[in-house]
């Protein structure tokens, strides 16, 4: 198989078959990350589309010292929060002091398929959906998410506390169904 | 981080989901549109000037006599033919027979005067060969008798001595420069001794400027424009909208510094020689004159997608954010150009000229195309903004390659600029300027 450094420079130099070629390898692997910044799969694609059209506009730019799957995924998130701005603006999050408290249980999540967990996340705020993404799964800071989505640290706190609560709460009825029908 | 955080990472580690065939036909359209755009402006812009770096090559080989035919008829030739013939009817007064019969009648003289100077005395040899007299001719028109003595040890060569005369004087006609031909011809008769006042005679006529008879020709340009176009002098419109309902959302919104972009222009026109140095043109000629920025969102209207430019305005309660994306300006107009040409420099077919004058503009579109496929074109309505004015004025300057091809075609090639008075009005004054090149044809009116 062509490695990843011989397809980018085809596909900087134009070749359409190359460009085909990576998209094939990579499409599969992003879009389960823009659906979890989406909030249905249309949603989703439209975001996997434009991070690929930049993708291909700025492969140039691309340095091999970065993981290439790495400087993918940045793109993704960059496209997925620029995606959800207006969003953003049109539900403002709120700060630490607003947010609800919430007693913190353990609950286990493996018996439940990705998707079951994608829908919950779908079903979340933008803000917090965002915000728990790029903590909890990209494994970002608060400091930098503060920055990236031009909002304060505290903000990105209380959000992603809020996310944590709002899913485990889902989890938690999910779970309460799952046994309910199993000890049916 | 708890177990929750690591549950929930190891989860979507390695998954894979299959997008839609949809997004990859959106990736590839937009793709290949930006291929096709490029293409087509280096064509324009590189294409115009290879075409101009032609034309100098081709008026460099030109200098050096490459493209020189060797027989000619031609106005510096024709004047030396008319003084030729003068001599030829002094000298020849006296002779008999066949010369008197060659100047007698007027239809026949101005036959000889139309014939290359090589053909008269060809035709003059000729007579005279054939009886036996021919020394003695050459001698009456000045010739010495060394000078016919290396004609006749040439001819030699071909079939009879008043062949071998001409491949000698033929030689003579042979220079690229034609309005010196004459006097280069001079010299050579002078080594080859023709008597003084005949040279002088001669030299004089060559000398003389013809009587100039002015031009009038029809053109047809195409050519490229690249458009530069200032911030508006009183800041950016952005920042008066800045106290709308939506301000966040609004602040949000940016578009880069335009760039310019290469861009099209085509168009014909009228030419009036006024002197041998003055020519007037008037053009009239459709221009695209076109920038490069980017946004970062677009607006949703009647369910068409429109990219966001921000001194056009923008519904603001249908704002999407995505990625930064390219958008191309293009504002379209007619022109009347009056100039004045004057001409600097002259080789051969080749003239140099400078030029100056105003362009009268109208502007009639102006259209933002967003590079994402699913984004329809923006168009300005000008009538309603302040935004571009419709109507402009401009000054001109340039320099002009003439190149004369014959008597009826001619092509050109020029690199102009335009500067605009103002661009935007009110609150838009913005100044603006453009550079352009292009070729044309002329069509000389006869």
């Amino acid at each position: 198989m062509i490695q990843d450094i011989e397809l980018i420079h085809k596909c900087i130099e134009g070749d359409g078959k190359a460009q085909r070629e990576l998209y094939n390898r990579y499409a599969a692997k992003l879009m389960p990350m823009a659906m979890r910044y989406a909030k249905s799969q249309a949603d989703a694609e439209d975001i996997l589309q434009d991070a690929f059209i930049k993708i291909f506009n700025s492969l140039e730019s691309f340095r091999q010292e970065a993981q290439f799957l790495t400087w993918l995924k940045r793109i993704v998130v960059n496209t997925a929060i620029n995606h959800n701005r207006k969003k953003l603006y049109q539900q403002p999050m709120l700060d630490i002091e607003k947010t609800p408290l919430y007693v913190e249980k353990d609950l286990v999540i493996s018996h439940l398929h990705f998707t079951e967990i994608m829908a919950m996340m779908q079903k979340l705020p933008v803000g917090c959906r965002t915000v728990f993404n790029l903590f909890a799964i990209e494994g970002y800071g608060h400091k930098e998410i503060a920055e990236m989505m031009e909002i304060t640290e505290g903000t990105s706190k209380s959000q992603y506390s809020r996310a944590r609560a709002l899913l485990k709460a889902m989890i938690e009825e999910a779970s309460t169904v799952v046994k309910s029908n199993a000890s049916m | 981080m708890d177990n929750f955080e690591s549950e929930m990472k190891d989860m979507f580690d390695g998954v894979e989901f299959q997008p839609s065939e949809r997004v990859w036909a959106g990736v590839e359209q937009a793709l290949g549109e930006k291929k096709k755009k490029g293409f087509f402006f280096m064509w324009q812009t590189y294409g115009v000037a290879a075409a101009l770096i032609l034309f100098i090559t081709a008026g460099m080989l030109y200098k050096n006599g490459l493209f020189m035919k060797q027989p000619d008829a031609l106005e510096g030739t024709k004047q030396l033919t008319e003084s030729e013939v003068q001599i030829s009817t002094d000298t020849l007064k006296n002779e008999d027979g066949a010369h008197e019969k060659l100047l007698a009648k007027d239809g026949e003289q101005e036959e000889l005067r139309r014939e290359k100077p090589g053909d008269q005395i060809k035709t003059l040899l000729a007579t005279k060969s054939s009886e036996g007299k021919a020394q003695e001719t050459l001698e009456n028109i000045g010739l010495k008798s060394s000078a016919i003595d290396e004609s006749v040890r040439m001819s030699s060569i071909g079939e009879s001595d008043s062949e071998g005369l001409l491949i000698d004087l033929e030689k003579l006609e042979s220079k690229p420069y034609r309005a010196s031909l004459a006097a280069t011809k001079a010299k050579w008769l002078n080594r080859l001794g023709v008597d003084e006042s005949a040279l002088a005679a001669l030299v004089k006529t060559a000398e003389e400027q013809p009587e100039f008879v002015g031009e009038n020709a029809l053109n047809g340009r195409l050519g490229n424009n690249n458009f530069n176009i200032s911030e508006p002098a009183n800041g950016s419109p952005l920042a008066a909208r800045a106290e709308d309902a939506n301000f966040q959302a609004m602040s949000s919104i940016e578009n880069r510094k335009e760039e310019t972009l290469g861009s099209l222009s085509a168009g014909i026109g009228f030419s009036l020689e006024l002197s041998q140095r003055l020519t007037l043109n008037t053009a009239l000629r459709y221009s695209e004159l076109r920038t490069k920025t980017t946004s970062n969102a677009y607006s949703v209207s009647n369910g068409q997608s429109f990219p966001i430019y921000l001194p056009l305005g923008y519904d603001p309660d249908n704002v999407n954010f995505i990625g930064t994306y390219d958008l191309v300006n293009t504002l379209q107009g007619l022109s009347v150009q009056p100039t004045l040409s004057y001409k600097v420099a002259q080789f051969g077919k080749f003239d140099v000229s400078v030029l100056g004058g105003v362009g009268f503009d109208y502007f009639f579109a102006y259209r933002v195309k967003g590079e994402l496929n699913f984004l329809s074109v923006k168009k300005a309505n000008l009538n309603d903004s302040d935004f571009i004015k419709k109507f402009n004025v401009s000054g001109i300057t340039g320099l002009g390659l003439n190149y004369r091809l014959n008597e009826q075609f001619g092509l050109a090639a020029d690199l102009n600029y335009r500067y605009f008075l103002s661009t935007g009005g009110g609150d838009n004054r913005r100044q603006s300027s453009v550079v352009g090149f292009g070729l044309g044809v002329n069509y000389f009116l006869q």
